[in-house]
């Protein structure tokens, strides 16, 4: 073991305290395979306790920590530093407590999203935050980086749905912020903690909000013949008054995609599908379908199907959920790009995207969460082309910078990481992006927790691969 | 303590007032006045930075000056059909939009869509430097760099000002019928409440008065819709009523005025709080008749309405013991809040029960008013 090391045997066994080059090959990446970087070893804590000590060592011997669920990180979240160490928080994945009848759970970070509602699910409860990948991916990492889904719009982000933690700062002092109630009094240090990307420390214990399972979906997928027709039905739907549980589209590529990995019958021939999903009590849902199918009867859609049931509601979403990884049938390497535009302006944002597309010659399909104006483009290229993949970034760096432009944000649901850090001065001032760095350095004066995400300047190791994931490759994962 | 206020009237004045005043309080309309009573602090209001900047019914957006009252910005929300759905509370007092962020306050409707923290997406402060940061954004899903703007609800304006901020809307319910559920105890309260929240009948807000053990319980949506609902839960449910539309719009009106209790002006106490925390609290509040309670979210905020001055220690005391941080947001005449010496002293302090202070609190507090311009939390 590296001399640096002495001390971290006395916290974990060997089992537990990786340093053998094969293990640590198998955390030297996350979801963005673009970045690949090995740390100096890996710890896996069981208890609280553990990863308090591991932290207060870091501390005390100035040793950079990256804290890691599942690592499916879209931004590079969860990349290991070289010269620190990663706890992987997979064996912290106990349901401390579930009370259905306050509706709450309170977890450890190690616990996967989709565990939650599984729990919660003989109570008639559910965890409503639904990234793609959360049948693997855990709740601190959706913590960290206030993961969205395909429901934000109406039920907000992961931020929306804690209303507790107990947090391990980097200096090693153990805080708890919020508590048993969804209301709170003084400064939310909660709110303030989710999406802070595991700059201030480690979250031990999360208390979640459940909601009751809604009685009935009525989920429609809609076919066009441009994208610009589909914008316009997602404009006459918001118009309408309806706030729907989702709104999503996809573009003639990410059909493509999606009808070769999945089969999932979408129209034939569209340019552009529409997927609406409306929940509730039967008697509201009676109601409002019959709104809905007012509103998309004066919409330009060539085809219409409404699922019949559940089964048929999964084979819809089946194809939306797949779509970015089913992007890696039509090119063997791909970024996924995250950005918000306001609603109004995405039919603009798509002529840009085809603009960009055309002067770059990269393919780009388009999936996106049109409710939020939250844009997925992905830019596809070949990985062995010399300079495609620098193409490919300088593409998704004007991507940024069109949705700042817009009024929107660099990232609706990936967080900033690794990806997007360069962009954080284009979006915020520098007196913003100070006063950042100075409750960040409030949080961890040795600037040890997770280094190197958010923040522009720091040292990225460099680019190395690209392409699909193993685990999405085994369609294990998906995008969103 | 003074009553006496500056008013900028643009950022430029407000930058000037913060660089020489050498301690400042913001507030706005001083509708919940304890949380601005700070002693050897300049009282700067933001009431003149007043007004809507930017409304995108179709984004459901809209940003608007910190000094906004509630109920200018609410007209034209209604006139577009939106709302801010957490029911904002003391609209018809005068409440701004930067005052409902810093005490953070929302009202019975959180319970079904979140409070003020899940409908703030974007803020500008003013730093004590007088510096303008931003915090968040203007669209409505953004993971971009720490949430300040959650942050801000709640942090009583020790922070810095807030000039400028962007709240999320919804479309507005066509319809809300709200009716009462007798109930033969806090603790077949608690159940009720409990079961309806979990029910598939999607309830906008559910509040209790245990003084007269009623639960209200208020759905919203088309009007043909709730009517079918409601059977439902008039079968589950028989003891209690419908209340007639003119009633229950009084009843909220009540709760998000604070004029629900028959105490003659009273001191009014926000305490975060659950079901199971509240039985036991309540069992404790049955026996003193000076002190009423409204139970509000769901079961997770209990307004207390206390009717002495001097009672208020006894209630902190009594909040410290279940483990309850809570804070004092109003008191007997606000327009007029020096009481005596005796309760001033009393008032001095809005924080009551059990407030955890660590060194993550003050460190913050320091990185982000490094010359304490603001007064400690």
């Amino acid at each position: 073991m590296t001399s640096i090391l002495n001390g971290l045997e006395a916290i974990f066994p060997d089992q537990r305290l990786l340093c053998d080059p094969a293990y640590l090959a198998a955390f030297e990446s996350d979801g963005l395979t673009a970045f690949r970087t090995k740390p100096l070893a890996v710890v896996i804590p069981e208890t609280d306790h553990e990863v308090i000590a591991v932290v207060k060592w870091c501390h005390d011997n100035q040793v950079p920590f990256v804290a890691r669920g599942s690592g499916t990180s879209l931004s590079g979240g969860s990349l290991p530093v070289a010269d620190g160490i990663v706890i992987a928080l997979n064996r912290m994945n106990r349901i401390l407590h579930l009370d259905p009848r306050e509706r709450v759970a309170k977890v450890e970070p190690g616990v996967v999203n989709q565990h939650v509602s599984h729990a919660a699910a003989p109570h008639g409860l559910y965890y409503a935050p639904d990234p793609s990948s959360q049948s693997i991916c855990t709740i601190g990492g959706n913590v960290a980086f206030n993961s969205g889904g395909a429901h934000c719009l109406k039920y907000g982000m992961t931020s929306n749905h804690v209303i507790g933690c107990k947090v391990v700062l980097a200096t090693g002092e153990v805080v708890e912020m919020g508590g048993a109630s969804v209301e709170s009094v003084g400064p939310d240090f909660t709110g303030l903690f989710c999406g802070s990307e595991g700059l201030f420390g480690i979250a031990l214990e999360i208390t979640l909000r459940l909601l009751p399972k809604p009685q009935q979906f009525h989920t429609v997928l809609v076919g066009y013949q441009s994208l610009q027709a589909a914008g316009e039905a997602v404009s006459a739907v918001i118009d309408s008054g309806l706030l729907p549980g989702a709104l999503e589209i996809m573009d003639a590529l990410s059909i493509e995609a999606a009808e070769a990995a999945v089969a999932c019958g979408y129209p034939e021939g569209a340019a552009a599908v529409l997927i609406v999903e409306l929940e509730g009590p039967e008697e509201r849902i009676r109601y409002e379908r019959e709104m809905l199918e007012r509103v998309l009867s004066g919409t330009d859609a060539f085809a219409q199907r409404v699922a019949v049931d559940e089964a048929d509601r999964m084979s819809i979403w089946r194809g939306r959920k797949s779509a970015f990884s089913a992007v890696g049938r039509l090119s063997p390497d791909f970024l996924v790009q995250d950005g918000v535009v306001p609603r109004k302006r995405l039919g603009e944002a798509l002529v840009r995207i085809e603009e960009l597309s055309k002067q770059s010659g990269m393919r780009i399909a388009n999936v996106f969460h049109a409710g939020d104006g939250n844009l997925h483009p992905l830019i596809m290229f070949d990985g062995t082309e010399e300079g495609a993949l620098h193409r490919a970034e300088k593409v998704a760096g004007e991507l940024s910078r069109l949705c700042i432009e817009m009024g929107g944000s660099i990232t609706g649901e990936h967080g900033v990481g690794m990806e997007k850090r360069d962009f954080m001065p284009d979006m915020y001032d520098a007196a913003s992006m100070d006063m950042m760095a100075r409750v960040r350095r409030a949080m961890d004066p040795h600037w040890i927790a997770n280094p190197g995400k958010m923040f522009p300047g720091s040292e990225a190791p460099a680019l190395s691969q690209v392409g699909l994931h193993p685990l999405e490759q085994a369609g294990v994962i998906s995008r969103e | 303590m003074s009553n006496v206020e500056i008013q900028p009237e643009s950022i430029e004045e407000l930058r000037e007032v913060i660089r020489l005043e050498p301690r400042v309080i913001p507030c706005g309309n001083r509708t919940k006045s304890p949380l601005s009573l700070i002693e050897d602090c300049s009282t700067v209001s933001v009431r003149k930075l007043s007004g809507l900047i930017e409304y995108e019914p179709s984004e459901f957006t809209f940003t608007a000056w910190a000094g906004s009252s509630i109920s200018e910005i609410q007209s034209e929300l209604f006139s577009k059909g939106q709302y801010l759905p957490f029911d904002p509370m003391l609209c018809e007092a005068g409440a701004t939009l930067g005052g409902t962020i810093a005490s953070g306050l929302s009202g019975p409707g959180r319970f079904r869509f979140g409070g003020v923290r899940d409908f703030l997406i974007g803020i500008n402060w003013m730093e004590g430097s007088g510096q303008l940061i931003q915090g968040g954004g203007k669209v409505v899903k953004n993971a971009a760099g720490f949430d300040f703007p959650k942050f801000m609800v709640g942090s009583l304006g020790r922070f810095g000002v807030l000039v400028d901020v962007t709240f999320k809307v919804f479309p507005k319910p066509t319809a809300t019928l709200t009716r009462v559920i007798q109930c033969s105890s806090h603790e077949d309260a608690a159940q009720n409440i409990s079961d309806i929240a979990a029910g598939r009948w999607e309830a906008d807000a559910i509040d209790y008065r245990p003084d007269l053990q009623q639960i209200a319980l208020r759905l919203a949506g088309p009007k043909e819709v709730l009517a079918a609902l409601d059977q439902e839960i008039q079968q589950r449910w028989p003891e209690g009523g419908l209340l007639a539309d003119a009633d229950a719009a009084a009843y909220w009106r009540q709760v998000t005025e604070f004029k629900w209790s028959q105490i003659e002006s009273p001191m009014m106490v926000k305490v975060p709080i659950n079901l199971t925390t509240f039985l036991k609290l309540q069992a404790d509040l049955d026996a003193n008749n000076s002190i009423q309670t409204h139970l509000s979210v769901g079961g997770n905020l209990a307004w207390l309405a206390v009717e002495d001055p001097q009672s208020i220690e006894w209630v902190s005391d009594l909040l410290d013991t279940h483990g309850l941080p809570a804070i004092l947001v109003r008191v007997p005449d606000f327009q007029n809040p020096m009481v005596d010496a005796s309760d001033a002293n009393l008032l001095a302090d809005p924080k009551l029960g059990c407030w955890q202070s660590n060194e993550m609190l003050n460190a913050v507090k320091h990185a982000m008013d490094p010359l304490d311009k603001f007064p400690g939390v």
